[in-house]
């Protein structure tokens, strides 16, 4: 009875997911952990299924907790809370999240339909899981359980389908461009075949072209393929041909986000009654209303101008009367107007700093030279290019945070304030970050300290500033800013765009004559944008040289007073060699081709059979013999002595101290020596000394020789395959070492962060300290990142669904002779040692 | 722990709700990571001239030995469930060794299970219940005693595993556990949690919610 009824749900799942699914929230509600407001309540709507539906509102709406619901992510587990002894339909999850209500995908509970949806997030980095391209699509298959025969064809059919035919399977995704990573990420969840594909802002961290690309592989897979989809994004723009409706969320009043518009593209952005100013909404450029929205910022850039050149504080009202109440925002912009720390007597139009033939670049490779350009007190230049193409090494550079390959960066007298060395380069930090101040991308590259106060004291105690003066400024900034309230909150714990105003004011802080900004309006909804615009803007007002690296074509519209272009095109400001295609070799997994083809469970295996043996005898001759024996079986499959020696150097530094502890504190036995306290030198002590040396040597050198290159995913597929370890662990520790490489880009930011802003010049092991914390931070937020990844492509999401294996890991004969030497080799050695009766057990007593 | 909320205009009372020691996917992301940023560490202190230290001055080498002791008592007290020590310190070994380190490749891993098996000890017998500071400091001194036991039975037999030489090696062992691995851990998880990086965990709420009081 209850198998038919098994087979029957099982064959309903396999006819229902290749169809689009439809979704329904039926009073759905979420609070997330720590808050006591839900950000989302009594939330009802009815997506029909091939429905494509764009959700927009403001930064922190909800968006992508409505998301994270209809994939099953939220309020999984079913505990209730009781209110005054009555059951309430609350559910607190493991997250301490609560849901209310319940969301339905083809009438099934979301948390229960995990295998229809299909959850694509912004970050390219964060969804690559695995090493390699092909791993990384078929991901999600293996989670499904698909048979390893159907994988590779559908994992190639998608590539297909997205316009990445030629990437070949075993690339290595860390060298991708943002846009051929979203692409992967959009093949891993369109590979699922899902009922409902779900994209959280697909293409906010992309430069256009990358941009460009993603749009387009949506655009072709949804001309034949039926799926619900629904979109998230800030600019409606592209989309729009592919949209059947639009789903506007602004907040009710007691702060939930609720539906504020509903309906075909035409008719709600066409509707006179809606603000989309208010609710952050970028209007598309066919809608009058969008005209009005340009013109307006254009008007608020113009105000904001005026105020700043004005000096009394009477004008000021006077301005903000005859702005009147209809535009509140330009008045919540002016009203907090406090000077600057320091006041600024340099010139309008001033050169503080230029370049003369610079050539840049990383290490060794110059990417561009002849650079010859000027940055002037007052104006802002705008570096544009693809991504890749050079911006960021050019910026870093002229921030004296990377060398020059060549040339010079000058800085005027203005800029070197009293010191007498010109290149910013040669500077100490703390005269670095008063002068040149570098906001990065990431703003948690830069926190250095635990509160928002602490952040912008750090750049006004390095302008030698009193205590109590410091602490004035301090709050007299953090107001301009609009973050006095969180004075005490830990910057990590701000949102993207109040996180962005922090590092822009704790730069500012150390009053520099050039701010250099990467990014400033990446991933911003409008409102956000719109305050990052205005604050450059009063900032190049009031005298500083503000260079912006920037794709954003909006920003550079209101912004740009000067333009440089950098990139491999005729147009190119600055020409730039072109990027070789980067052509890795086949990574070695061994020095030796023989190991190379062992199954690395069996290396590793091999490691243990070759040197515990070894531990039941502690005398010279076994050791002696079986360092022999390894030798010469490592000189038969090619690996010489001198490649022994480059691969185990440390041990050999290492072991003669080891030797000199057992010759002085040894078990002691024999002829006296020396006796002096501790120290006991006697001839047993000496024979041991020599037993535990050639020990050290015959257990280290197999023992790393045998592993050294072995293929994390290799490894991994072994270790499940062979020692039948449980998938879900093995796998999840095979995603964390991928971000090694994310980490290792993140360590060298977070470093020159701490320089630019002047925290450079502290002790080696405080700065260690310093940023080994930011990287650890740094590491857990990419993992619960990985970890939303992981589960978006239906990892964990059924545990009676056994996953399958794309790779297999095969063990072969060869594996087994393999094995057998291993343990052959001490075993000898051990024998001759009894032969020869020197065999000692663990060293005798 | 209790917690205010509003909903529906009425004021509930959020009561705990039962333990789950099921590992979610987020867990094993993170004990993950933090294991191989650990490995990374790890490698690093390799470095340090640690045995020749101990030549000379007795004892003084193994103050540092919490430094591969802390990964195991990190991960415990973040993840809170059976077995989160365990795999990290192994996971972080294994890594370790996979780079290359100097002591002996694949027997690393060894002995990365048995600290690891030392800390979870402590953890297992509070029944993953009672979270504190000095439950850390008792995880890190486990982990070095075990550590040490397990050392004197295979690569440093030349020595009296019951002689002065040994007992010098397992007090500074156990201190460098309780200060390193224990205080210092406690300390960073602490720094962690108020960043907001762990709020989708039991401890890092526990912590933003002492805060916030």
């Amino acid at each position: 009875m209850s198998s038919t009824q098994n087979q029957d749900t099982m064959s309903e799942k396999n006819r229902n997911s290749h169809n689009p699914a439809d979704i329904d929230f039926m009073d759905w509600g979420y609070c997330r952990p720590l808050r006591t407001k839900f950000v989302i309540q009594h939330l009802n709507l009815h997506i029909p299924a091939g429905q494509h539906v764009l959700l927009l509102g403001e930064s922190g709406i909800g968006k992508s907790t409505i998301f994270a619901g209809i994939a099953g992510l939220l309020g999984n587990d079913e505990s209730f809370i009781k209110e005054e002894g009555a059951t309430t339909s609350l559910r607190e999850d493991q997250e301490g999240g609560l849901t209310e209500g319940q969301i339905y995908i083809d009438h099934c509970p979301a948390s229960q339909a995990r295998h229809r949806c299909a959850l694509m997030m912004q970050d390219p980095e964060a969804q690559m899981v695995l090493q390699r391209v092909g791993d990384n699509v078929a991901f999600g298959l293996e989670n499904l359980g698909v048979p390893r025969n159907e994988i590779w064809g559908r994992v190639q059919r998608t590539l297909n389908s997205v316009g990445l035919e030629d990437l070949d399977l075993h690339h290595a995704t860390s060298h991708l461009s943002g846009g051929q990573m979203q692409r992967i990420a959009l093949a891993g969840a369109l590979c699922m075949e899902p009922g409902v594909l779900l994209l959280d802002e697909p293409t906010a961290n992309l430069d256009p072209q990358g941009a460009q690309e993603v749009i387009q592989a949506v655009h072709h897979v949804l001309r034949d393929r039926q799926t619900t989809v629904m979109i998230v994004e800030h600019r409606a723009e592209q989309w729009l041909d592919i949209l059947d409706r639009v789903v506007i969320l602004g907040r009710s009043e007691t702060g939930a986000a609720q539906i504020i518009a509903d309906g075909t593209p035409d008719n709600v952005f066409s509707d006179p009654s809606i603000d989309f100013d208010s609710l952050g909404v970028w209007v598309p450029s066919k809608y009058p209303v969008s005209h009005t929205q340009h013109q307006r910022i254009a008007k608020q850039l113009d105000l904001k101008k005026q105020v700043d050149s004005l000096h009394h504080q009477d004008d000021i009202v006077d301005v903000m009367n005859s702005i009147g109440d209809d535009d509140s925002s330009a008045q919540k912009l002016i009203l907090p107007k406090v000077k600057f720390a320091k006041q600024k007597s340099i010139q309008k139009g001033t050169v503080l700093l230029q370049t003369n033939d610079l050539a840049i670049g990383h290490g060794k490779t110059i990417i561009a030279q002849h650079i010859n350009c000027q940055f002037k007190s007052g104006e802002i230049t705008i570096l544009q290019g693809k991504n890749g193409a050079g911006k960021s090494t050019l910026s870093m550079t002229l921030a004296g945070l990377l060398h020059q390959q060549g040339g010079q960066i000058v800085a005027s007298p203005e800029l070197c304030k009293g010191i007498t060395e010109t290149d910013p380069q040669k500077w100490t930090s703390k005269q670095l970050s008063s002068r040149i101040a570098f906001v990065f991308q990431n703003p948690e590259h830069q926190f250095v300290k635990n509160t928002v106060l602490e952040e912008v004291m750090v750049g006004l105690f390095n302008t030698s500033e009193d205590d109590s003066k410091a602490m004035y400024n301090a709050h007299a900034l953090l107001q301009r800013f609009g973050l006095d309230q969180y004075a005490d909150a830990n910057p990590y714990t701000l949102s993207g765009g109040e996180k962005r105003r922090l590092t822009v004011a704790a730069a500012l802080a150390s009053a520099p004559e050039v701010l250099i900004l990467d990014e400033p309006t990446f991933g911003q909804d409008r409102s956000t944008w719109l305050e990052i615009v205005m604050l450059i803007r009063s900032v190049a007002d009031s005298g500083v040289a503000v260079i912006a690296v920037t794709h954003d074509q909006d920003l550079i519209e209101v912004l740009a007073d000067n333009i440089i272009t950098v990139g491999t095109t005729d147009t190119a400001t600055i020409q730039v060699t072109t990027e070789k295609e980067r052509q890795e070799p086949p990574k070695q997994a061994s020095v030796s081709q023989v190991l190379a083809g062992i199954n690395p469970a069996f290396r590793f295996l091999g490691a243990f059979l070759i040197s515990i043996p070894l531990l039941f005898s502690l005398d010279p001759v076994s050791a002696g013999v079986s360092l022999i024996l390894v030798l010469i079986a490592f000189g038969l499959i090619g690996i010489h002595l001198p490649k022994v020696v480059k691969s185990v150097w440390p041990v050999l530094l290492m072991a003669p101290w080891t030797f000199l502890a057992v010759v002085l504190y040894g078990k002691h036995g024999g002829h006296t020596y020396l006796h002096w306290g501790m120290i006991h030198i006697t001839t047993r002590s000496i024979w041991l000394a020599f037993a535990t040396f050639l020990r050290v040597l015959a257990i280290s050198i197999p023992s790393i020789l045998l592993i050294l290159g072995i293929d994390s995913t290799d490894l991994a597929d072994a270790i499940s395959q062979v020692f039948h370890l449980p998938d879900r662990f093995v796998y999840g520790g095979l995603a964390g070492t991928r971000l090694f490489t994310v980490l290792h880009d993140d360590w060298n930011d977070i470093q020159q962060a701490r320089r630019s802003r002047g925290l450079g010049d502290q002790n080696k092991v405080a700065r260690f300290l310093s940023c080994g914390f930011a990287l650890l931070v740094m590491s857990i937020r990419r993992s619960t990142g990985l970890s939303t990844a992981m589960e978006a492509r239906a990892f964990g999401a059924d545990p009676s669904q056994q996953r399958s294996h794309a790779r297999i890991s095969r063990v072969r004969a060869r594996d087994w002779v393999f094995a057998v030497i291993c343990l052959l080799i001490p075993v000898i050695a051990l024998v001759v040692s009894i032969l020869l009766g020197t065999f000692s057990l663990g060293g005798g007593r | 722990m209790t917690e205010k909320l509003q909903h529906h205009d009425q004021i509930l009372v959020r009561k705990k709700t039962h333990r789950n020691l099921r590992w979610r996917p987020v867990d094993i992301a993170v004990a993950s990571v933090i294991g191989v940023a650990s490995s990374i560490i790890f490698w690093a202190a390799d470095f340090i001239p640690h045995a020749g230290l101990q030549a000379l001055f007795p004892g003084l080498g193994s103050l540092i030995d919490g430094i591969w002791l802390f990964a195991g008592v990190l991960t415990g007290i973040i993840i809170r469930k059976p077995g989160a020590a365990i795999y990290a310190q192994v996971l972080a070994s294994l890594c370790e060794s996979l780079m290359g380190n100097l002591y002996g490749g694949a027997l690393t891993v060894l002995s990365g299970l048995i600290q690891g098996i030392g800390a979870e000890l402590i953890f297992a017998i509070c029944t993953y219940r009672v979270w504190n500071v000095w439950i850390t400091m008792l995880a890190g001194a486990m982990s070095g005693f075990f550590y040490r036991v397990v050392s004197f039975a295979t690569d440093m037999q030349a020595f009296n595993a019951l002689g002065w030489y040994a007992l010098s090696y397992f007090i500074a062992t156990i201190i460098s556990g309780i200060v390193i691995a224990g205080i210092l851990t406690w300390l960073v998880y602490r720094s962690i949690a108020r960043t907001g990086a762990l709020d989708r965990f039991e401890s890092g709420r526990v912590v933003r919610m002492k805060a916030s009081q």
